[in-house]
């Protein structure tokens, strides 16, 4: 496939399509998606070669790529709905002044770092599903909510889940991850502390994070710091859970200081005051997801055990009309019982029958449970499954090729390591998840590193984060947020709010890696 | 019985993700056996749910 500028454009439309649908019509993801799928569809069947056939065998892989996130989405709604029907969302909502009464506490420790725990837990849509409609209760507006966790999570996608997407990245690149690991480290450690004050400046303004700033600087600093030791040693599947415990542990000592205590006025609760046994069942579902997350990940018997059942499908070689190859391949490989969605369906179950024992739950709440959830889902898994199919389409005739080889080819060596992370950003932003952009682009990004004589480990430790960051503002991944908060259908305003503050740590990462890369090629 | 506006368009949502899950499948089948009268009419089908998706969303 020959690279034009004409090509170029071509290749990028797809994607342009969905960025000015929802970003200046403020049309929602679903639709602005669908859209971009047309688009896609007429660009590779009439200047890329595509068929007919090939249509049928991207859907068909887009659908086994939509159906491992739904079973995850699926399940943090059902999650969701069942803590909204036993009231416990707000029960929380009235416990986090009781760590501290100071508002930045209360935000950073909501929409930074509990929901980069929940990354860690349960992946995909979680992390948002059970934070947002928390500050929403707590009186924040749904779309500052939305961006706050959104933004507030965003570094930890990259090591989340079991650094599937990390390992993704050094399966396609082979490269190994002891040698990228300690830059990514850096990188994502680099995004701490804008990612901070971001959070602070929108829920709190400027006086805010005046005040907040010590403590954001010293929960930037020991998650830092425990990432990178995390990171050296190999503990990459922990590099999400670890630093976000040690980000909890540290703003919970810092609330002891007279500072970050608060007064008592800053309490706005109705004057509702909640018992330390309700509040510990009103926890349950959190408190068993961690549990059982913990035990599926950790305990290595029993994950080895539930690893037993592995599904796999084998696609054949696909040739495009003008000669592009998409090698025979397997889809990846799902362990249905050691699956995080199961992990969800189960803790549910669970919970449910804790809830109902303790009476919060009647027995009209399945009913209603199931109902909020089915309503909720539905625009949610389209959304997903269509923006799954553009991608898809892209890959197999060579579009999403052409876009990365253009970048790679036309910027020079002391450009393209600030550019990387960008790239990364958009192979994100279109297919949803940090682990595909990587899968898209990592082997492609080694591959321009090593002609340009740049350090491959930085450019593709660059790669992830970019990704990571990128992922949570991608339309399939607002869908499901602004599920939560009811504002489904709306995802073009929330990601025209949130764009321009999600760029500012991507910015940083891409400032970091131009300026190391030219300091490791001796300042040539 | 009417069926109230919202439980409708949830039921039409829901047919059009089933419907789009499963006609790449279909498309898939048809193609690989020469079915191509069919495979028109699955690809047809397919591409007309999304525009639905474009202007009733």
């Amino acid at each position: 496939m020959e690279l034009t500028f004409g090509n170029w454009l071509l290749s990028f439309l797809p994607i342009l399509t969905v960025i000015v649908l929802m970003l200046l019509f403020k049309w929602g993801a679903l639709r602005a998606g669908a859209m971009s799928w047309l688009v896609a569809l007429a660009v590779s069947l009439i200047f890329f070669g595509g068929s007919w056939l090939i249509l049928a065998w991207s859907q068909v892989k887009a659908l086994v790529l939509a159906a491992n996130l739904l079973v995850l989405i699926w399940g943090a709604l059902l999650l969701y709905s069942l803590a909204n029907e036993a009231g416990s969302i707000r029960a929380i909502s009235l416990f986090i002044p009781r760590l501290s009464n100071d508002r930045s506490i209360q935000l950073l420790l909501i929409a930074w770092l509990l929901t980069s725990f929940l990354q860690g837990m349960g992946g995909f849509g979680v992390a948002v599903a059970v934070c947002a409609p928390i500050l929403v209760a707590m009186g924040y507006s749904p779309i500052l909510a939305i961006v706050m966790t959104t933004i507030g999570h965003g570094w930890a996608v990259s090591f989340g889940g079991m650094a599937s997407a990390f390992e993704s990245l050094i399966a396609v690149a082979h490269v190994p991850g002891m040698l990228i690991a300690p830059y990514a480290a850096v990188l994502f450690a680099l995004s701490f502390m804008p990612t901070g004050v971001i959070i602070t400046l929108l829920g709190t303004g400027w006086k805010g994070v005046r005040h907040a700033f010590p403590a954001i600087l010293a929960v930037s600093l020991t998650m830092g710091a425990s990432l990178y030791v995390l990171n050296i040693n190999g503990f990459w599947s922990l590099s999400t859970i670890g630093p976000s415990l040690v980000g909890i542990a540290t703003l919970v000592l810092l609330t002891r200081l007279p500072g970050y205590h608060g007064t008592k006025d800053a309490i706005s609760n109705g004057g509702q005051e909640l018992q330390t046994r309700d509040l510990l069942v009103h926890l349950t579902p959190y408190i068993l997801l961690v549990v059982i997350g913990f035990a599926v990940a950790l305990i290595r018997p029993l994950n080895a055990f539930l690893n037993r059942v592995s599904i796999s499908l084998a696609y054949p070689e696909i040739v495009s009309g003008l000669g592009f190859v998409t090698p025979a391949e397997s889809s990846p490989i799902l362990h249905p019982f050691s699956h995080p969605g199961t992990v969800l369906f189960v803790t549910v179950l669970l919970s449910y029958l804790v809830l109902k024992r303790e009476g919060m739950l009647n027995h009209t709440s399945p009913r209603r449970i199931l109902s909020l959830t089915s309503h909720n889902s539905v625009d949610g898994s389209l959304g997903i499954v269509v923006m799954a199919g553009v991608s898809t389409i892209m890959t197999h005739v060579g579009m999403t090729s052409t876009l990365a080889r253009g970048i790679a080819e036309t910027i020079n060596a002391v450009i393209y390591p600030a550019v990387v992370p960008f790239v990364g950003m958009i192979g994100a932003f279109l297919t949803g998840t940090n682990n595909n952009s990587n899968i898209l682009f990592g082997a492609l990004q080694a591959e321009a590193a090593a002609l340009l004589k740049l350090n491959v480990p930085l450019i593709l430790a660059a790669q992830h984060a970019g990704a990571s960051m990128g992922s949570v503002m991608s339309p399939t991944k607002l869908i499901v947020s602004c599920i939560t908060v009811g504002l489904g259908g709306q995802e073009g305003k929330v990601l025209r709010k949130m764009i321009g503050y999600g760029l500012i740590p991507i910015s940083v990462v891409a400032i970091a890696t131009g300026i190391w890369s030219w300091l490791l090629s001796g300042g040539a | 019985m009417s069926l109230s506006k919202e439980t409708k368009k949830f039921r039409i949502n829901m047919l059009v993700l089933v419907i789009e899950a499963l006609l790449p499948f279909l498309l898939l089948f048809a193609l690989r056996n020469d079915y191509t009268i069919l495979g028109r009419i699955i690809s047809a089908i397919l591409v007309l749910g999304i525009i639905y998706l474009v202007v009733f969303k």
